[in-house]
Order: structure tokens, then sequence, then C-alpha cells
């Protein structure tokens, strides 16, 4: 069976910037990717790339097998995509986009919207100018999500939703892919209720995937090692086996981030450098924000 | 799907994704953790994969994985559907020492990998732990815990 997205080798610079570099990536079915990355790193092109809504100038991507700016109806049916600017039409209502949206789907579930939208406490009658834009990413949700779609194409789907209903709606994103096996590929700066979902983080950063692993494995092998230098001797780089990461903050002073399972002792790495080495187990947040330091 | 009544509270488990540790490790532990102290019985069904999901947020894969690896441990069995239930080998012999002992595994993996990463000599670790161990007196039996 092909994969729900396969993107390899992607390309894509404008006005002579480059926003992707060589950007390789696959999400299998039933996985959820985090990718993560600071403002700019190059996360929505990426995501619209994917989806055929954005042109590159060299790779492939593909979706369900297909080729991603080819995609066919049937294909299109099969995935559900929240843009990171939802762009409604104001003067509809609630109740009128969601009916006139969901006519068009072939596979529209009108129990399952009608129980998103009461989930997100959304307003049936109201117009949709008069929502906050909390409501409106909201709606656009509702709009993903009412024909339970096998893949699921997130641009910052949280950023302005606050921390209770964050966690609904990734609570119901957990619900639906237990139930249709849905892949996911979402995107975000920060680290929000999200990262609970993702069974992967790829982290972006100036248009390239600097790192792609299950998020449990980050968890379980990867440690922050605080180094320290009496002889303030600390080199700029260090890239030894095993070292995801490297910061200098001063001669006397560094952080690693380390794979345990593929570097030397931290008592070799503290001899050759000279140095006292305090080796830290971290979480998948503080993980990524040193990572992005 | 509606979540039988026999099936526990997906809130009986707690998963903070922000931990170090794995979550379906997480899981793991607390599921061994409760068959060893006699709070879950033989037969006992646990939260479908979709409820435990859904009530963490947590990717519906992750909790498989800890339930197929608990099942391999012999302590889950898979029953008609999907639910798991507690294995009736699981709870024979619930309080017996190597039980406790293999609890104990991931905390004692965890001070043999930093011990290493510090480059310790096996010997002056097993001293070090001897030495904890002398000096904390066991907690006393909680009498007021014997609810049933």
């Amino acid at each position: 069976m092909s994969k729900p997205i396969e993107v390899s080798q992607l390309q894509v610079e404008r006005e002579h910037r480059a926003i992707l570099r060589d950007v390789s990536l696959q999400l299998e079915a039933g996985a959820t990717i985090g990718l993560i990355g600071r403002t700019g790193a190059g996360k929505t092109t990426l995501l619209r790339c994917m989806l055929g809504l954005a042109f590159a100038d060299a790779g492939s991507a593909r979706v369900f097998g297909e080729v991603a700016t080819e995609l066919s109806a049937a294909n299109k049916a099969r995935l559900g995509y929240v843009p990171q600017t939802p762009g409604l039409p104001g003067e509809y209502t609630v109740k009128g986009l969601v009916d006139l949206i969901g006519g068009w789907q072939p596979k529209w579930d009108k129990d399952w919207a009608r129980e998103l939208q009461f989930r997100f406490r959304l307003p049936q009658d109201t117009r949709i100018s008069k929502l906050s834009g909390g409501e409106q990413q909201l709606l656009a949700l509702v709009l993903a999500l009412g024909h339970k779609p096998e893949l699921l194409v997130l641009d910052e789907p949280v950023a302005s939703l606050d921390p209770v209903v964050r966690r609904t709606v990734a609570a119901t994103i957990a619900e639906l892919q237990a139930e249709r096996e849905t892949s996911i590929i979402f995107s975000t700066h920060i680290l929000s209720d999200l990262e609970r979902l993702a069974s992967h983080i790829a982290v972006i950063e100036d248009g390239r995937i600097g790192l792609l692993r299950e998020a449990d494995s980050i968890r379980q092998d990867v440690q922050r090692w605080q180094i320290r230098s009496n002889a303030a001797n600390l080199p700029d780089r260090l890239s030894d086996a095993g070292v995801l990461h490297y910061r200098c903050h001063s001669r006397r002073e560094a952080t690693a981030l380390v794979d345990v399972t593929q570097a030397a002792p931290a008592a070799a790495l503290a001899e050759k450098l000279g140095a006292h080495i305090d080796c830290q187990p971290l979480g998948l947040e503080d993980f990524v924000v040193e990572y992005l330091q | 799907m509606p979540t039988p009544d026999s099936a526990l509270s997906p809130s009986l488990f707690h998963l903070d994704p922000h931990q170090a540790e794995p979550i379906y490790r997480q899981l793991m532990a607390q599921v061994r953790r409760l068959i060893a102290a006699g709070q879950l019985a033989a037969g006992d069904e646990l939260p479908s994969v979709r409820a435990l999901a859904a009530a963490h947020a947590i990717n519906p894969m992750t909790i498989s994985k800890a339930y197929s690896l608990l099942e391999a441990e012999g302590l889950l069995q898979r029953n008609r559907g999907a639910a798991m239930s507690v294995a009736a080998a699981a709870t024979q012999h619930p309080h017996s020492n190597d039980e406790r002992l293999a609890l104990l595994q991931p905390a004692l993996a965890r001070v043999v990998s930093e011990a290493q990463q510090l480059g310790l000599e096996p010997d002056a670790v097993l001293q070090a732990l001897a030495a904890q161990l002398q000096h904390t007196t066991p907690p006393e039996e909680n009498s007021n815990e014997q609810a049933d």
C-alpha cells in the first residue's frame, strides 16, 4: 500500500531565496508527525507542497502514491487540511457553511460533524465574520474532520486556542485516529498540547529537516549534557558520534543533546574535553527548545 | 464502539508526555504496578485503545504498543474484539519477590546507565546502593489502606 505522504528531495526557491533545501520525509499510515520549527523555517511551504498547493522547483511530493499536484478526486476525499489562515467566507453562518461544505463531501458524516461543533462549542447561527480567530480555527477543523479523513494536514491548527479547547481538539483527533488509523502531519512553532499526539517529531531548520525521530525514542535515548570546564577551553563545535546538537555558551560552559545509544560514555567525553559533564534526561519540550537554540 | 461498562476508567492511568520516560513505558509500568499491588485482578478489562487515546489525547499507536508488549509478557490477554484484560497467570503470585523486583528494573536500569555515563566502577555503585538501603528504614505497613 502506498504511503499517505512521501516527499523526496524537495527544493523550493522564492525570489532567489531557498525556502526548502532537499527535504525528504515519509508519513506512515497511522503515524503522527509533529513538524516543529521557528517562524520562517519553511513549515507552511513544506505542507503546501505536500498537498500540491504549491509547486516545488525540484523533487517530488506524493499523496497516497499520486503526484500531489495531480491528485484525483477520490484521493482528495480521503484528506483533510487546515491552513494556517482558514480564509472562510464571512457572510455565511456556521451552520450554513458546514452544510455547504458537507454537501460537497461524498463521505461527510453529519452526526460526527454535529458532535464536533458541540464539542468545540461553536454557535450554529452566528455569521463567520462575527467569530473570534479561535472559533474560525475550530470551524476550519470541523470542516477538515467532518468526513473522518485518513490523512490530516494541519498548519498551526491550535495557535489561537486556549489550553482547554486545545486539549479537546487533541483528544478528538486521537479518537478519530483510533477509529480510522488516520495519518497526521501538523506544524507548530511552539510545543502545544498537540505534541501529545505525535508519534514522530520532525525539526525543520532553515529549510532542512534537521531531525526526524520517534517521540518516545527522544524521551528515552536523548539526554542533555551540561558541560563545564574550569580550564575554559571548550570548543566551538562538537561533532562526536551521537551528538545531535551542541551549543557553546562560553569557553567554560556548553550544552549538548546526546543520543546515548550512539555516543561514547560521558566520562570519556569529559576526559577528552577536560571538563565535568552533568547528564540529564529531558522531556520533549526541553529537547525541542534546546535543539532550536 | 461504546466502551463496555466492565472496562476500567481511562483516568486510572496518569500519562505525562512532558516526562523523559516514553509514554508507552509509563503505561506499561502503571499496569504492572496495579497488577502487583492487587488493584487489578485476573479478567479485569482495561480501557480500550480508543478510550485511553481520547482521554489522554495520546497517539493510539503508543497505547497499542504498550498493550502488545504487556500481552507478550503474559500480563494481558486479548479478548474477542480487541479488548485487553488482565491474564489469569499475571495475578497468580501477585506479591512474589520476583514480581516486585521486576518493577524495580526500570529504576535500576536508570542507575546503571547513569553510573556508566559517570564512569563509576560496579563495586562502588553496589556499595552506594547497599549504604542507601541500610540508611532507609522500610516504610511501615499502612493498615488504613485495606479498604475492603
